[in-house]
């Protein structure tokens, strides 16, 4: 079996006296979509802070690619193939949906500000990669309209796909996903599962996802684990999880 | 000219004339126009041919064709016809039933499909088409692990044709040299506004008789730019498109997406554009919109300007000259105004702009004249094809325009409008019973139409026969001509106007557009909910109360209309209310809501629907409602 692409050993997180996490382990293997579920205040998005490098745990530790990377600051591990969307969107506002893509490609940028300030030869064919990249994500998620839309004027769920695609640009292997569908309406819930499921399939990301919508979950996970008050509960596929007795009243009693 | 030539045979000819010297196609791919030459053009059409034939292609089989408007959807079209078969176009957003009729009945043996959404309907069906042999893509996203042994990319036809050619050297030339101008080119299904769609068998000469005429009569078509928005299935856009494309030439411009059209457009900026009447009535009306919303010094200044341009227009319109003064106020608005108007919506390049296929308000044709651009209206259909058009100084607003050269139109006694000549179709596949009720023995063909001439041996079109309704005074009137002068208003989606004999008064079901009316509300710091609850809010209800007074006073007595109702939904093709084209179909209309138009007539107050809906993602539902019936006075 492959080697897990990403693997949490034993991490506690607590800040003062509140336990947001406590021993929690958990493999992300190469290639497979795992959901992160779990009610409110289970720690699921200090579990993504965490491996994102937003946050530092107190103890344990978190191997990427089986490097451990607990000590590596977050824009590093930005640069070795983490990617990540927020809860709460994180899009530049007042630029257009290309522009915001294109931050998404800083990482990749060699131009200093003399070879941009001259422009031809290098930062030119250096733009043009980029855009074309950026070309490629426009086509891939279906914004074509909005590529010259001033984000913060557009609705919701296009704003959702203007920060999923900067994500892309980072040309992850591993992505995180912190409730990528909430606030959503079917169609537009429908429309993002469509694009995780093909992400993964066809660009070949790991998806790590933290999502409410346990219909969803149920549909596109590979495998499931449960938190609950800062422990994991249970982890399995789709069909065991749903049935442990355990997750049913921590979790799904809830809904 | 080209009278006696195929499609195939024109496009060999271009390709030998203009090579990679010239560009024929544009498509917006990744964010730039990406441009193919005319020998690009011409090698695709003869790799995909010969990779039909090599994956089974009969002489005269059927090529079925179902996506948005690409080069791929031309080609496939022109690829077919080359090898010596025919092509079939579906519109995208056919149901599985509706596109599973059309393939089995035109007995089409490969389906050509743009992307998964299509795939996925032809799968669906796939069992119960007798001999389908392939589905072909081109776009492959989301079909990368299908695992289904039909399946074929275009590319992978195209390589097959490389190979085919090999140990077939000139053999692609010599079918196409035998394709005779008269051998059947496309099937055309008519959107059938009554029963099933019928086939309609179209010869090269029939497609490419609208062409050759405006090459006849002179108009500005030589080598202008082109933007392709229409479906090729509808047998507009193989007129004009396809056919013109070839013919005049043109270069032809595919949209990147369908969302991005209003986009494109404005960035090519077409010296040709043509638009169904809808489309045009749906760029005025976001020029009202967007007006409403801007400050108040701008859209004082659009008021004069525009004022300005309706005086110029109506001057025009009667014949008279303006006077120096008048003239440099206009030159004045023109600037100022007009001309930056025109650029928004990209036309202003515009050399050439057409509509057609349903009746437009005349108000529309005004709106845009008055911006300065001419809307030029044809006549016909896929039966009897391009019969008349008006030309670029006839003003009859009312009218579609004088016959073409070649054709013969008159009026029946029973006042049916009836053609004959070289362009009318070959007769209906497998139904001759419908070909002979259509195409009497003098060879006349009745279209169903009712109209007459003026005086100036202009052609008026009302309406359907059919459709055409008597109230109790014995007055004539046509619904169509109201529902097009409601549609004028930017709170009105669609409607549906009655009123017979029997009713003895005319009323109307409207539906309301939806993102205006809420728009509306929002700056009136109206509360809604939904679509059901907006559309009886009572300040909604008098807003379109006062829109159709307006009308009403531009209408004779006994065709005003007396009572509406705002319905809780959009009319939808989907629930057979409109055809794909977006026709009402009035008979499925007046039994859907038999309800709504016995209480108007009953003098009930309101009426109480509990309807079926079907959503966007195929399921049922059901909508109670509550709807209120507004007496207009």
């Amino acid at each position: 079996m492959d080697a897990p692409i990403l693997a949490v050993e034993d991490i506690n997180l607590s800040f003062g006296g509140i336990v947001a996490l406590s021993g929690v382990s958990l493999e992300v293997k190469p290639q497979e979509i795992l959901s992160i579920i779990g009610p409110n205040g289970a720690g699921k998005t200090c579990m993504l802070n965490s491996i994102s490098g937003f946050y530092k745990p107190q103890s344990g530790s978190i191997y990427f690619q089986s490097n451990d990377i607990s000590a590596v600051p977050c824009y590093r591990r930005a640069k070795m193939g983490i990617a990540r969307t927020f809860q709460n969107l994180a899009i530049y506002g007042g630029l257009s949906t290309i522009d915001n893509i294109l931050s998404g490609r800083h990482i990749f940028m060699k131009s200093n500000v003399l070879s941009c300030g001259i422009w031809y030869g290098l930062s030119q064919r250096e733009e043009v990669r980029h855009r074309r990249k950026a070309e490629e994500i426009i086509d891939f998620l279906e914004i074509e309209s909005i590529r010259n839309s001033m984000v913060g004027s557009l609705p919701y769920g296009m704003r959702k796909r203007v920060e999923l695609a900067r994500a892309l640009a980072l040309e992850p292997q591993l992505l995180l996903l912190d409730e990528p569908m909430a606030g959503m309406n079917l169609e537009e819930k429908e429309d993002m599962a469509r694009f995780f499921l093909d992400i993964n399939e066809r660009m070949a990301i790991t998806l790590l996802l933290i999502e409410h919508d346990i219909g969803v979950v149920m549909d596109i996970s590979d495998r499931i684990v449960v938190l609950d008050f800062g422990r994991k509960i249970a982890e399995g596929i789709p069909e065991e999880v749903g049935k442990d007795p355990k997750v049913i009243k921590a979790y799904l009693m809830d809904e | 000219m080209h009278k006696n030539q195929t499609l195939p045979q024109i496009l060999q000819d271009r390709y030998l004339k203009y090579g990679d010297k010239k560009v024929a196609l544009r498509k917006k791919d990744f964010g730039i126009w990406k441009e193919y030459t005319w020998k690009d053009y011409y090698e695709t059409v003869k790799y995909f041919g010969l990779g039909l034939l090599e994956l089974g292609l009969q002489q005269g089989g059927v090529v079925a064709i179902v996506g948005d408007t690409d080069p791929e959807w031309f080609v496939g079209e022109l690829s077919s016809q080359a090898v010596g078969g025919k092509s079939v176009g579906l519109f995208t957003d056919g149901l599985p039933e509706e596109l599973e009729f059309i393939i089995v009945h035109s007995d089409a043996t490969i389906v050509l499909a743009k992307d998964q959404e299509q795939v996925d309907k032809i799968i669906e069906i796939k069992e119960r088409i007798p001999g389908l042999k392939r589905i072909i893509y081109w776009e492959d996203k989301g079909l990368w692990n299908y695992d289904e042994s039909l399946l074929i990319s275009f590319s992978d036809v195209e390589a097959f044709g490389r190979e085919y050619e090999e140990s077939n050297q000139g053999l692609f030339e010599q079918l196409v040299e035998k394709g005779k101008a008269d051998d059947v080119a496309i099937l055309s299904y008519t959107s059938g506004t009554t029963g099933k769609p019928k086939g309609v068998m179209l010869t090269h000469k029939n497609i490419l008789h609208y062409a050759n005429v405006l090459l006849e009569l002179n108009e500005p078509v030589r080598d202008v730019d082109y933007v392709a928005y229409q479906s090729p299935a509808w047998i507009w856009e193989q007129w004009a498109g396809l056919c013109g494309g070839l013919i005049f030439p043109m270069v032809i411009h595919f949209c990147e997406a369908p969302e991005t059209v209003i986009e494109d457009i404005r960035e090519i900026s077409p010296s040709f554009l043509m638009l169904g009447p809808r489309q045009w009535e749906s760029f005025a009306r976001t020029v009202q919109v967007k007006i409403r919303d801007t400050s108040w010094w701008k859209r004082m200044l659009y008021n004069w300007g525009m004022g300005v341009g309706h005086r110029a227009s109506r001057l025009l319109e009667e014949g008279q000259s303006a006077n120096p003064w008048f003239k440099m106020n206009h030159f004045l608005a023109d600037q100022l105004v007009l001309r930056a108007l025109r650029d928004r919506l990209g036309i202003s390049r515009a050399k050439f702009l057409l509509t057609g296929s349903a009746s437009m308000s005349p108000d529309i044709f005004r709106f845009f004249h008055a911006m300065g651009a001419m809307i030029r209206v044809i006549y016909g259909g896929t039966e009897a094809n391009v019969v008349s058009g008006t030309g670029s100084t006839d003003f009859g607003f009312e009218t579609v325009g004088r016959i073409f050269p070649g054709v013969e139109v008159k009026t029946s006694d029973e006042g049916e409008i009836i053609i004959r000549g070289d362009q009318i179709f070959e007769g209906y596949h497998k139904n001759p019973t419908a070909t002979s009720a259509k195409i009497d023995r003098e060879g006349w063909f009745h279209t169903e139409d009712a109209g007459t001439f003026n005086d100036k041996g202009q052609l008026i079109f009302w309406d359907r026969l059919d459709e055409l309704m008597e109230l109790a005074g014995g007055e004539k009137f046509s619904p169509q001509y109201i529902e097009t002068k409601l549609r004028f208003s930017p709170y009105v989606e669609d409607a549906y106007v009655i009123g017979d004999k029997e009713k003895g008064f005319v009323t109307a079901i409207v539906s309301i557009d939806f993102s205006n009316v809420a728009k509306w509300a929002e700056d009136k710091n109206l509360p809604f909910t939904t679509f059901v609850d907006l559309s009886q809010k009572p300040d909604v209800r008098k807003l379109i109360k006062r829109e159709i007074e307006k009308i009403n006073e531009s209408l004779p007595g006994f065709a005003k209309i007396k009572k509406f109702i705002n319905l809780h939904k959009s009319f939808d093709a989907d629930e057979a209310e409109l055809t794909r084209t977006r026709k009402i179909k009035r008979a499925n209309m007046s039994k859907r809501y038999d309800g709504i138009l016995k209480a108007m007539y009953e003098g009930e107050k309101s009426f109480q629907v509990d309807a079926s809906v079907t959503y966007r993602d195929g399921r049922k539902g059901m909508v109670s409602a509550e709807l209120s019936i507004n007496d207009v006075s």
